[in-house]
């Protein structure tokens, strides 16, 4: 096992859900990680961090069907600084629908951001219902998991794994418009509010 | 020829206008006094389809004869990126709490039946500032989740259904093409694409590309 550093490329990293997940996979790898989240002002320390790294752990949400600004602007600042020993590239990625396969486009995104830049690919996690599950019942699933996409890091034996709530798609819908009208209440915005047709009423 | 020309807004009998058009007349309202960025023009209280060119390059074109059509540079307005506060779902349903030039360039996207995107691609997906736009454009749909083609995906409010044509340049090889194919695949159901083209050139390319599509509107 040696040391690892996790990059956050969610542009609310510090309140992000992905955050949590880093905290999480944290947890079950072990003492040597080191977190940090992207902004727009770290890039050349980020860069320069990887150098040190034999592995790096992306962890981001889904944003419009690809990577979110946040972390595509990061890769093109690392492509222009690359660090002379390259370190692995692991994925942990989350989107709020209830299929984690819609991931699959950004995931492929960073395999070619390796493949172009000559990053060895490690593992990949992709969770569906990324929103909510940590304050489902199902937590447990998305922390059964990421503690197998740790284990294969550490191992160096490399995988692809999956997890998201196991409900059925009607189901979600209706427990996803919950969770939505409850986020509303705390703004004081109803759900007929939220239902809105209009832009930019 | 010229670029696309700012400020260039003509509105005629606005007060009669049919429901949708007067939509149309808000949002150049909006654009009037900020900027007048963005080419947008309303004649005579006639209805039309609203065509939009979407792009993150100057383009070299003269519409001044033709008022559906929308042009947008994106490389001259101010749009931050979208900060995932989900304001625009919850606090503000439809409006970006970020009020810059995106909250100008959403509603003319969910208004037009027909898109045209020009897009360097970066990693597969669209280089920075055309996906800081589509970032942004998260307000035209709901937090809610709704069942199409079998998969989950966002209830849209009121977005037109699009005819998209996509031109992508910069592409390092035809892996990455094949990667953006697949990402605009993806898009359609979320971007609310009934039909789409995706369209690969080198950057030099595009000023001629983007004329020969736009000479398929009737503009030459």
């Amino acid at each position: 096992m040696g040391n690892l550093l996790i990059l956050n490329g969610s542009p609310r990293a510090p309140r992000s859900n992905s955050r949590r997940y880093a905290q999480i996979f944290s947890s079950c790898y072990g003492e040597n990680t080191e977190y940090f989240d992207i902004s727009k002002r770290n890039h050349p320390e980020l860069c320069a961090k990887l150098a040190g790294t034999s592995h790096v752990l992306f962890v981001f949400p889904l944003y419009a069907d690809g990577l979110p600004v946040t972390l595509l602007n990061f890769l093109k600042s690392l492509e222009a600084a690359p660090p002379q020993n390259k370190p692995a590239v692991s994925v942990l990625i989350n989107c709020g629908f209830l299929e984690p396969q819609q991931n699959e486009m950004a995931v492929e995104m960073m395999r070619l951001f390796c493949r172009q830049n000559h990053y060895p690919f490690g593992s990949v996690l992709k969770i569906g219902s990324g929103e909510a599950i940590l304050d489902s019942p199902f937590r447990f699933l998305a922390v059964r998991k990421i503690r197998r996409f740790a284990d294969s890091i550490a191992k160096g034996s490399y995988g692809t794994f999956q997890t998201t709530m196991p409900l059925p798609k009607g189901l979600f819908v209706k427990a996803a418009a919950s969770y939505w009208i409850n986020y509303g209440k705390k703004f004081g915005v109803t759900k007929e509010a939220m239902q809105t047709m209009q832009i930019e009423p | 020829m010229t670029g696309c020309n700012p400020g260039v807004i003509r509105i005629a009998n606005a007060g009669t206008l049919p429901f949708k058009f007067r939509k149309v007349y808000k949002i150049v309202y909006y654009c009037v006094p900020l900027s007048g960025i963005i080419e947008c023009k309303i004649q005579n209280g006639a209805y039309f389809d609203m065509k939009l060119i979407l792009s993150d390059r100057p383009l070299p074109l003269e519409l001044s004869d033709h008022p559906d059509v929308v042009c947008v540079d994106l490389t001259r307005l101010k749009i931050a990126n979208c900060v995932g506060c989900f304001g625009c779902w919850t606090k503000t349903p439809g409006r970006c709490v970020i009020r810059d030039d995106a909250v100008k360039v959403y509603p003319l996207i969910a208004q037009s039946e027909t898109v045209l995107y020009v897009s360097r691609i970066k990693y597969g997906g669209y280089d920075t500032v055309m996906k800081t736009m589509l970032e942004r454009a998260i307000p035209v749909q709901q937090a809610f989740i709704r069942i199409v083609n079998g998969e989950t995906h966002h209830v849209q409010r009121s977005v037109v259904p699009k005819d998209a044509v996509i031109l992508a340049y910069g592409a390092s090889d035809e892996e990455e093409q094949a990667l953006f194919r697949q990402l605009i695949a993806r898009n359609a159901h979320n971007m609310n694409f009934q039909s789409y083209r995706v369209l690969f050139c080198r950057e030099d390319q595009v000023p001629d590309l983007v004329q020969t599509e736009v000479a398929k509107w009737g503009i030459s």
